[in-house]
């Protein structure tokens, strides 16, 4: 498969520690790539790397098919927005815009009043940057990123500071980003919940390393759903349950059994279990969400 | 290229210390022609202060900001070119550029701007570039703006005795300070590139405008001196600060090649030394 980015053995050392270790990413042309991790695992480092921000210590970038000093040419068609928004504060909003389009070259007019209103910033152009709030500056740095029409975005944090209403309308405008334009998206997030909203495919650092990448269906799989059967007798339960047929299931402890089939047949299951004299304290479909997955994976349940 | 010099000229457009340095170069023409008149009506009323004066000049290293003035300019004409030209060798113009120049890169890399737009430039190199151009048009702004209100400083305060002089003089003095004060520039461009710091760049300019460096260049002479004796060696000759303190108007011709040839390779190296930290490091 042709990716619009992939990189062989990504590492970026400093001192002895490896930030980046050996990452081989692979990001589909018109993906949303959520790269999850906890603080200091590498997420940043990575992006920085992509983004043209840092050079690594080793291995490759390979950017819309090329790589090495060919890929360098291929910058300008990457948007960044890495950590806080780079902003001078004692500019307007549409004046630190200007810059960006003088830099790349962009002369449309109304470009920048467009942008603000994608953004959700339309009437405050000529607002100083220094009176913005938070969420403001972080839409004026998701705005920067999209000066040039980039066809790649990478976004650190996006919607760090921004308020529920903030977070729904930035969520939004990067799904119709990515659906009318076919902008591919690499984003960073800690919010696991809202990444798994929008992210079409995933990739999970811990420690530099690359634990995992999945696609959405295949994350959906594996954080699967499940029968929850809490009952007061667990070995009687699965004698019921093998006599019904039913080989995937799992016992959790002395009170719960998790089955992962026959999803919807939970009311037969309730009633060969009292037939068989054991008694059902509760009886739940459910699915692991994203961040106990995540936290199982890396081993993060004790902090949990 | 030219789109990030447009992107530069812009920010220096709309960047309020480039506007404050002009109120400040009027303010700083008027007050140095008027220190100078001052400084002559003290000579004409007090013979033995003006003995002092020429003696202090001939016989003493100076430290900070001194202005000379020419006792002759006490009942003689005051020409333009030789009083911007002793305005000029007192390097106050050059703590205004190591500021100027500290304010307005520091600006990108305090901001955070840079990684807007670094990134996305196959040679980040060239963002070095682009910032010199745009300090080489304030600092031409700044020097039209200080002989400007210079000269018209002069007529108001000495009237007749001022003149415009020898145009070809004035522009020969002006065009080589120029370009020391550039090369200047240049290398605070670099510092504060390479320390990321504004104060620092900016400390080491301010001193380096006020003589200390003299005493630097005097040990590698002497250092020099011991090596190879009888060798007729002046380390300062071959400086930015020295140069500017030298040149006048009526600085014979291989000093203005010299002085103009210092310029050009300390602009250049520095110029090119920022390029290169700007393409290899990576972008905080």
């Amino acid at each position: 498969m042709e990716y619009l980015l992939s990189t062989n053995g990504l590492t970026k050392r400093y001192g002895r520690k490896n930030a980046v270790d050996h990452v081989n990413l692979h990001i589909r042309q018109g993906a949303i790539y959520g790269l999850i991790g906890r603080n200091g695992a590498g997420k940043t480092t990575i992006l920085r790397m992509i983004a043209g921000l840092a050079s690594p210590t080793e291995g490759e970038i390979s950017l819309f098919g090329e790589t090495g000093k060919k890929s360098l040419y291929m910058t300008s068609r990457i948007g960044t927005l890495i950590e806080s928004p780079g902003l001078y504060p004692n500019m307007s909003a549409a004046e630190n815009l200007k810059l960006k389009c003088l830099a790349l070259g962009v002369r449309k007019k109304g470009y920048i009043e467009e942008l603000l209103d994608a953004v959700g910033l339309n009437g405050v152009g000529r607002k100083r940057v220094r009176n913005f709030s938070l969420g403001m500056k972080q839409r004026l740095g998701i705005a920067l990123a999209l000066v040039g029409e980039p066809d790649l975005l990478v976004l650190d944090e996006p919607i760090n500071g921004l308020d529920p209403q903030g977070i729904a309308e930035v969520r939004e405008t990067l799904s119709r980003l990515n659906q009318e334009r076919n902008i591919t998206l690499i984003i960073s997030s800690h919010i696991l919940e809202e990444l798994s909203k929008i992210a079409t495919d995933y990739g999970i650092i811990h420690n530099g390393v690359l634990l995992q990448e999945l696609t959405q269906e295949e994350l959906l799989a594996r954080c699967s759903e499940r029968i929850e059967l809490k009952t007061d007798d667990t070995r009687r339960a699965c004698v019921v349950l093998e006599e019904m047929g039913i080989r995937d299931y799992k016992v959790i402890d002395a009170g719960t059994i998790q089955i992962f089939e026959r999803l919807n047949d939970g009311g037969e299951i309730t009633m060969k279990l009292a037939e068989n004299g054991v008694k059902t304290m509760g009886i739940t479909v459910k699915n692991e969400a994203l961040e106990d997955y995540y936290l199982n994976l890396t081993g993060g349940a004790a902090n949990a | 290229m030219l789109n990030l010099i447009k992107m530069d000229i812009y920010r220096l457009l709309h960047a309020v210390s480039t506007w404050v340095m002009m109120g400040i170069m009027v303010l700083i023409a008027v007050v140095c022609v008027g220190a100078t008149r001052a400084d002559l009506n003290a000579m004409a009323e007090d013979p033995a202060y003006t003995e002092q004066a020429v003696s202090t000049a001939e016989d003493q290293v100076v430290y900070g900001i001194v202005m000379d003035t020419d006792p002759e300019w006490i009942h003689g004409e005051v020409p333009a070119s030789q009083m911007l030209g002793l305005l000029l060798n007192s390097g106050i113009l050059m703590i205004f550029c190591a500021i100027f120049v500290s304010l307005f890169v520091g600006a990108e890399h305090r901001s955070g701007y840079l990684k807007n737009i670094a990134g996305q430039l196959p040679y980040r190199g060239q963002l070095a570039l682009s910032k010199f151009i745009a300090i080489a048009v304030e600092v031409l702004l700044m020097f039209a703006i200080y002989a400007i209100f210079c000269i018209a400083s002069g007529y108001i305060f000495f009237g007749d005795q001022f003149t415009l002089g020898s145009g070809a003089e004035l522009f020969k003095m002006l065009g080589t300070q120029y370009l020391l004060h550039l090369g200047f520039s240049a290398l605070i461009m670099f510092l504060c590139m390479v320390t990321g710091s504004t104060a620092f760049s900016m400390a080491v300019g301010i001193l380096g405008c006020s003589g200390l460096t003299s005493l630097l260049y005097n040990g590698i002479n002497w250092v020099v001196q011991k090596i190879h004796s009888g060798v007729n060696f002046d380390f300062g000759r071959y400086m930015l600060d020295t140069n500017v303190y030298a040149i006048s108007g009526a600085s014979a011709a291989n000093d203005v090649l010299r002085a103009v040839l210092v310029a050009c390779i300390f602009a250049v190296l520095a110029v090119g030394s920022s390029a290169l930290v700007m393409q290899k490091r990576d972008i905080k």
